[in-house]
């Protein structure tokens, strides 16, 4: 699992029938000085995450299949939680409130 | 899932008889929005078209979103059109 | 997926059991921007009866061992197709027929 901020939510009507009724959100990962790095990437939303929530997003069809509940769903990028605060090296982040 | 912009199509007669049926596209890869480069992915939702903004999912699942009894060979596959006006 | 034109083949006697059977060729990579030929040659496993010359599309990672003859075999790139027609913007960029088309 990596740190990511929502960047962004994504509206699509047309999409793998399995989607239906799911959330999509646009990801970015971040380092630990909360840098985004890499590549903007869509995940499917499976902890109610909003825009500049900070994220933990899974990169897995397995994982993908538990934190969504379905066995036979096909994905690959999840948003599994909600980060509150991560604390690295005895310094402690806030990431709301 | 990454981000692409459809701007092709590539047709083979001779292929893996899995893949038969299946839409092959040309895509443009966008990295945080800029155009980088190109791709060809299968589409699962059979209405991509040139132009339309996608998101593709890789790997294995590339193939499992395909045909999930018996997956053909897909590195890349089409899994949504994101609606133009969200853009 | 990507493009790539075969250039050639690799014969190889001593291999791992699980290869035999395979017919192996060399490919390079084609860049579908310009298709021009674009990057470091490589192995890969015809699945289709491709021959040296032709533009073929391959697929790579796990992906490439879901065909019947790679199902099982320590393969990480299959040749899936011969390609006819790249179409690119409404032009014609590559027909087999008639050769290479800018």
């Amino acid at each position: 699992m990596k740190l990511a901020r929502v960047t962004g939510t994504v509206v699509s009507t047309v999409k793998y029938d399995k989607y239906r009724g799911m959330k999509l959100l646009k990801v970015r990962h971040l380092d630990l000085e909360m840098n985004e790095t890499g590549e903007e990437l869509i995940a499917l939303d499976a902890a109610n995450a909003g825009m500049g929530d900070i994220v933990l997003v899974n990169n897995d069809g397995g994982a993908a299949q538990m934190v969504m509940g379905d066995k036979t769903l096909i994905a690959s990028v999840t948003v599994c939680g909600v980060i509150d605060s991560f604390t690295c090296q005895g310094k402690t982040t806030r990431c709301h409130g | 899932m990454n981000i692409g912009r459809v701007v092709g199509t590539v047709v083979c007669t001779v292929k893996t008889p899995t893949l038969e049926g299946v839409k092959l596209m040309v895509v443009r890869q966008l990295v945080n929005g800029a155009e980088k480069g190109l791709v060809i992915a299968c589409d699962a939702t059979r209405q991509a078209g040139i132009g339309d903004t996608v998101y593709m999912i890789g790997r294995k699942e590339a193939a499992l979103m395909l045909n999930l009894d018996d997956p053909p060979p897909s590195d890349l596959t089409i899994a949504g059109i994101i609606d133009p006006e969200t853009l | 997926m990507q493009l790539a034109r075969v250039i050639g083949s690799v014969v190889s006697t001593r291999k791992s059991q699980n290869l035999e059977g395979l017919k192996l060729l060399v490919a390079v990579p084609i860049d579908m921007d310009t298709m021009q030929e674009k990057g470091a040659p490589f192995v890969t496993v015809d699945t289709v009866g491709a021959g040296e010359g032709e533009i073929v599309m391959w697929a790579g990672g796990s992906s490439s061992r879901q065909t019947e003859q790679t199902s099982g075999k320590p393969v990480d790139s299959s040749i899936i197709g011969i390609v006819d027609f790249v179409d690119i913007l409404g032009k014609r960029r590559y027909d087999k027929g008639a050769g290479e088309v800018r």
